[in-house]
């Protein structure tokens, strides 16, 4: 299981998406307030994602989801708050099980590729989720590389070339993971690459939030019908390719209400099908305290760029310098602690 | 060239039917016993006009059938010598139709077809308070003929008032392979289970349908219900015509009736149901849940569509199925499998404890099944107290608490290699135990390959 092998706190990357992720939930206040909305995701053994929205946001309705059965008094004291419950069983039995007449958030980050069983999960919470509530799922946008024992010295049977063999590979996996009918007609394999994957799993999962939305209006009255708007597209890199893909469920009465509470003035919510990049730039908490003491100065952060001359921070790279002042209030400082 | 083909409108183009082809076209996709089912559809929605407080007891349906005719009479009303002018034989419902509320009959087109796949000749007399008529028709001679009219053998109009109110109607010159159906024991077996179950709700509510003088037998509709398991129930009103209802839970184990039953306006429409068309899709790739089997042979499920205007249900005109490409199926079905997931994995989780734990007393899910009570779900959905105190949004079961923990699972590997190579693996490994090599080969490997 993936809670032996990674240690969830140590990823820079996603430490900065979930502080950006905890900013952008402050404003569903607007819905009603965020402290009241219940919150299911997957804690591990670490409930990192629990603590901060707990401590950050007030939330006390909380559910972790936990398939790992083996080692449930393990995870039981791990909880670090008695109004967070565990769930022991597969996210697939859970979700359809749930309550979901309060507002709900729900994260489904799967460290794994998307999946038919995601999918299913997906159609689960749009089967019975409230307008207001939200839904994200992350999932491992890393491409397929070619298995190497199938690729016999380079000899390859039909004359096709190596990057040929690379797509034709990376379509077939993809197909086999969330299903042939889901797979857009278009793609043929040669879009399945660093940068086109996150594009073609995002457009899945859109398309199985669509339909099942589809198939759920068919029985409500026009203003009860419900819509998937995106708000967070966000790839970033611990190791692997990662996306995490969410919105906000709204019908008509909730649509004014999400206007209002502009999400999109936060540079890390986005409605394109592009996703929005971390990169954590490796820096010492001494580059970091020089950056942030002449930010305010010589950083424009209406166009996102530097503004005036930098002389005094060339000792650091620019890519750098450009990558730590869109996330700066979010960069984690990890050290060492003896308890 | 005719002098009359010259005259006419050379933009014009024929597209009228033939009789023929109207008859062939309209008899090939229902069965008989659909056909049948159509005009038992017809007594029962004249019955359900009359009835009062969902009373059929007074109403009566007799189905005689040998190999030479078909004969169907009720109780159930009669039709209106106007209706009959109007509306009853006109092949569709005109748009003025003004309709039964709450019938099953509703495209204008089950009791023709039905007559016509059974015989080529059919007598109909009918008598209603305020009149009564007498039809008899030979298919083939008007097939013949070009207008598109049945003359009435004779009719009557008073006001005194008819005592037998009622249709009787009989077919003759049965078509080869009715015959052949009609003189077959099985056929009518198989035609009353089927009706049966298409009418289980009239008559379950009083209503006799007998068929060569066989009544047919009240079948009952039954979750098991207890403290412990509450079934799920879901209701909604769809465009404030359509009311649905859907209960699913778990019954007796009986692999032929698992599966949803589907109602329109308390006809079965489809049922047991075990395909994709209900969520048994299976396949990863699929939107429902796993394929039918053995080991949800407990799972019923049941759907409940009623309208006062008919032809707002998703239902199709052979009423043997529904409309999948409709809203309103695709929005139920969608809650139908949603619903039935948490029963699947409770069947799942009774199949893991007979494979996995023999004794009695630890089959802690099918004890929980055994103490659970079979309930008619008329007497859960009877009032709201009882929806309230036996079912729930999602069907609740408990769950066994395991304290003990499961202990680390460890297998053993077995192989023989030649003792050459062991033992030059030995030498390499500064060992003499041949468990050692195996043990630590293993370790390289999954420190060089696997990692961790």
């Amino acid at each position: 299981m993936s809670f032996r092998k990674i240690n969830y706190r140590l990823r820079p990357a996603k430490t900065v998406e979930r502080k950006m992720i905890v900013e952008a939930f402050r404003k569903l206040g607007a819905f009603s307030p965020v402290k009241d909305y219940q919150y299911v995701g997957f804690g591990s053994l670490y409930f990192v994602d629990f603590s901060l929205l707990h401590k950050n946001l007030g939330m006390t309705s909380m559910i972790s989801i936990e398939k790992e059965q083996n080692a449930k008094s393990r995870f039981e004291f791990n909880r670090p708050f008695s109004c967070i419950k565990i769930l022991f069983d597969s996210a697939s039995n859970v979700l359809p099980r749930l309550n979901y007449d309060q507002p709900t958030i729900i994260w489904l980050d799967y460290d794994g590729k998307l999946d038919s069983e995601c999918l299913s999960d997906l159609n689960s919470v749009c089967t019975k989720i409230q307008p207001g509530s939200v839904l994200l799922l992350t999932v491992n946008v890393q491409p397929e590389g070619l298995n190497l024992d199938n690729s016999q010295d380079g000899a390859s049977p039909n004359g096709s070339t190596a990057s040929g063999r690379i797509h034709e590979h990376r379509l077939k996996v993809l197909q086999d993971q969330v299903s042939r009918s889901k797979v857009p007609a278009r793609i043929t394999g040669r879009e399945l690459s660093l940068s086109g994957l996150p594009l073609v799993i995002r457009e899945i999962m859109e398309n199985e939030i669509n339909t099942a939305l589809e198939n759920r209006n068919g029985l409500l009255p026009g203003d009860n019908r419900l819509r998937f708007q995106q708000t967070f597209n966000i790839l970033y890199n611990d190791g692997a390719s990662m996306l995490t893909y969410g919105g906000i469920f709204l019908d008509k009465n909730t649509e004014p209400i999400f206007s209002s509470a502009n999400f999109f003035e936060l540079p890390f919510c986005t409605t394109s099908d592009q996703p929005y990049k971390i990169n954590v730039p490796n820096l010492t908490v001494k580059e970091t305290g020089l950056i942030d003491s002449k930010l305010h100065d010589l950083y424009d952060f209406t166009s996102s760029a530097f503004i005036k001359n930098v002389q005094d921070l060339k000792i650091i790279p620019d890519g750098d310098l450009q990558s730590y002042a869109q996330i700066y209030r979010f960069y984690p400082t990890f050290t060492e602690s003896i308890w | 060239m005719s002098t009359d083909a010259e005259k006419k409108d050379p933009n014009i183009i024929d597209t009228e039917p033939t009789k023929g082809f109207f008859i062939t076209m309209l008899i090939r996709d229902v069965s008989l016993k659909d056909a049948i089912g159509d005009l038992v559809d017809n007594c029962v929605d004249g019955a359900r006009s009359l009835v009062r407080d969902d009373d059929y007891s007074n109403y009566h349906i007799d189905i005689t059938i040998t190999p030479k005719t078909f004969l169907i009479k009720d109780n159930c009303g009669g039709i209106n010598i106007d209706t009959a002018r109007d509306y009853a034989f006109r092949f569709g419902r005109p748009s003025d139709f003004p309709g039964i509320k709450g019938s099953v009959g509703q495209f204008g087109i089950g009791m023709k077809r039905a007559l016509f796949k059974i015989g080529r000749h059919f007598n109909i007399k009918s008598s209603e308070s305020t009149s009564s008529f007498e039809l008899d028709v030979d298919v083939d001679e008007w097939a013949k003929q070009k207008e598109w009219q049945f003359k009435l053998k004779g009719y009557e109009v008073s006001n005194t008032g008819h005592v037998a109110l009622g249709t009787e109607i009989i077919i003759d010159k049965l078509n080869p392979e009715v015959i052949r159906d009609f003189g077959n024991a099985t056929f009518i077996n198989e035609l009353k289970t089927e009706l049966e179950l298409e009418n289980l709700y009239p008559i379950s509510k009083g209503l006799v349908i007998r068929i060569n003088s066989i009544e047919l037998k009240r079948r009952n509709l039954e979750l098991l219900t207890s403290d412990e398991i509450k079934p799920a129930y879901f209701e909604q009103k769809y465009n404030d015509d359509v009311n649905i209802r859907i209960l699913a839970g778990v019954g007796e184990a009986i692999l032929e009736e698992g599966g949803w039953y589907v109602f329109c306006n308390g006809r079965l429409v489809l049922g047991p149901e075990q395909t994709a068309i209900t969520g048994w899709t299976g396949g990863r790739d699929k939107d429902g849940g796993p394929k039918y089997h053995g080991q949800y042979q407990r799972f019923r499920g049941y759907a409940f569509f009623e309208a006062d205007d008919a032809s707002k249900l998703p239902w199709n005109t052979t009423k043997n199925g529904v409309d999948l490409d409709s809203a309103i199926f695709k929005g139920v079905r969608q809650q139908m499998v949603s619903i039935m997931k948490p029963i699947n994995s409770f069947l799942n989780l009774m199949k893991e404890e007979r494979e996995n734990d023999p004794s009695p007393q630890d089959l802690f899910y099918s004890n929980i099944v055994q103490k659970a009570v079979s309930v008619d779900i008329a007497d859960i959905t009877k009032t709201n107290e009882s929806i309230q105190k036996t079912t729930a949004k999602v069907f609740t079961h408990p769950v066994v608490d395991l304290k003990s923990e499961p202990k680390e699972k460890k297998v053993s590997i077995t192989y023989k290699r030649d003792k050459d190579e062991v033992d030059r693996v030995k030498r390499v490994l500064k060992t003499n135990s041949t468990a050692d090599v195996g043990i630590r080969t293993f370790e390289y490997f999954l420190e060089m390959e696997v990692g961790g």
